[in-house]
């Protein structure tokens, strides 16, 4: 469409208090600085600080979320405090059905909804925290007066290898989360945090989303596990064959259990055109307790093992046990 | 010549009432008076509900789908043992997933009116909750468990296949 003269004008004429509303709307909180690791140790205490500034002085009461992988619990191993230029608290977890006043709907689920997982394929969750003292700002506050200070917390990470991009977040409980965001900021730690120790290759969340191959959707290796394969995603070689097997191995606390020959027990079922199911129940199909699986890895074969499908970066499947 | 009708119509209707009285009053007194009731020995008495026998699983909901045919479930056999009271359990599962391995001693959770079994054996104890309750003399009984996660559900459809 074509923007006469006059259009223009207009546009102009709007656009200035526009912009001015958006100077006044600029963040009141400034993320300088985020100290965290780049690797860890599995079932390790890791330190994170952030040093904040807050630039104007509407609100009290200081909200913070902490973006970690569903698979650590952080909700029950993690602590946070902050130390400021108007005074230091502890933050306690946020009551799950506390709503902000600017929604009225839980942080948690709204944070989730607008600043999502980063990097992260999924398996992430937000875990919010709220101080327990509040302090106002000086009226003096502003971008060129802050007040400043730093936030730390500490987190036991969880028991499996794991690459993953933490996120945080910063928010005011009084006033709410702004639906413009004008009183609110999110930060992702741009280089993914490995965690490293376990058996087994690690679970990159930064990573592109692995296939869905087990039902039920959450899972431990005492369940029975619905393997699926459909050999068109990814356009694998093994579109159009007669008949596909699972080759499979179990790490477990005692080694590693593998079942490879192509046999009745391996042989997959046809549910569809390129579609194949198997399911088993790790316990009697390894011969192990579940309890003591960490990892399994799965490839897919033809009846002679010369084509074998792995995923797309080369690797068996990796299926971890998923129940959060 | 004047005959005194209204008196004798008088006389008679107080006479119906009086005798209508007297009758209702007779039933009322014979409908208070304590009647024997006679109720057989061990009426009263809470029996055991009985699954003894031989049972095979004919159906297996996951999270409330079928699965039956997915798995080889037909593997599971088991046989339920009471003397008037549970006693002792046999459990074959092949590659079947089942709450117990082994075999061992099974209980309610209350004989009469069970909502749980507990099967027990080596060493420890693995409730399953009934989906039904079961009922003496049927040839079917339902239990429900999780296994590992707890958001999943298995449902097992037992059918006695032998006493």
């Amino acid at each position: 469409m074509k923007t006469g003269p006059i259009d223009m004008f207009m546009i102009r004429r709007l656009s200035i208090p526009a912009l001015i509303i958006l100077l006044m709307l600029a963040s009141c909180f400034e993320i300088k600085r985020v100290n965290q690791p780049s690797s860890a140790m599995v079932g390790e205490e890791i330190t994170v600080t952030l040093d904040v500034e807050i630039t104007d002085d509407a609100g009290s009461i200081l909200i913070f979320g902490f973006c970690a992988p569903r698979a650590w619990r952080a909700a029950s191993h993690t602590q946070v405090s902050f130390v400021s230029s108007i005074g230091n608290s502890a933050m306690s977890l946020i009551d799950p059905n506390e709503v902000d006043p600017e929604n009225k709907r839980p942080w948690a689920v709204q944070i989730t909804e607008r600043v999502g997982f980063g990097s992260n394929y999924g398996e992430m969750e937000w875990i919010v925290f709220k101080a327990d003292n509040s302090f106002t700002p000086p009226t003096s506050t502003s971008a060129d007066d802050p007040v400043t200070g730093t936030i730390t917390l500490k987190t036991k990470v969880g028991e499996s290898n794991i690459i993953t991009q933490l996120g945080y977040f910063l928010g005011e409980a009084e006033w709410g989360y702004l639906n413009d965001d004008s009183n609110s900021k999110f930060f992702f730690e741009q280089t993914c945090l490995e965690i490293q120790g376990a058996s087994g290759q690690p679970q990159d969340l930064c990573g592109p989303a692995p296939r869905q191959l087990i039902t039920p959707e959450t899972y431990t290796f005492n369940d029975l596990l619905i393997i699926t394969f459909d050999a068109k995603e990814d356009t694998t070689s093994l579109i159009g064959y007669d008949r596909v097997f699972m080759c499979s191995q179990a790490i477990h606390l005692n080694g590693i259990s593998e079942i490879c020959e192509r046999s009745s027990v391996t042989e997959m079922k046809r549910i569809g055109t390129d579609l194949w199911q198997i399911a088993i129940w790790p316990p009697s199909y390894f011969q192990v307790d579940g309890e003591s699986i960490s990892e399994l890895s799965i490839n897919f074969q033809d009846e002679t093992g010369q084509i074998i499908v792995r995923n797309v970066s080369g690797r068996d499947f990796q299926v971890l046990p998923k129940c959060f | 010549m004047n005959i005194p009708v209204m008196p004798f119509i008088m006389d008679t209707c107080l006479f119906i009432r009086v005798l209508t009285g007297f009758l209702v009053c007779c039933v009322l007194w014979s409908s208070c008076e304590d009647q024997e009731i006679n109720i057989p020995d061990g009426a009263l008495q809470e029996h055991t509900v009985d699954i003894t026998g031989v049972w095979k699983v004919k159906k297996v909901l996951l999270n409330n789908v079928d699965i039956s045919q997915i798995f080889d479930f037909d593997q599971i056999s088991l046989t339920l043992k009471m003397n008037q009271m549970p006693t002792d359990f046999e459990i074959e599962t092949g590659t079947a997933p089942f709450p117990v391995k082994n075999n061992g001693q099974w209980e309610y959770n209350d004989p009469a009116y069970p909502t749980s079994m507990v099967f027990i054996s080596d060493g420890g104890e693995e409730s399953v909750q009934f989906a039904t309750p079961p009922i003496s003399g049927e040839s079917f009984f339902t239990i429900s468990f999780s296994l590992g996660c707890a958001d999943n559900l298995y449902t097992y459809f037992f059918e006695k296949v032998s006493t």
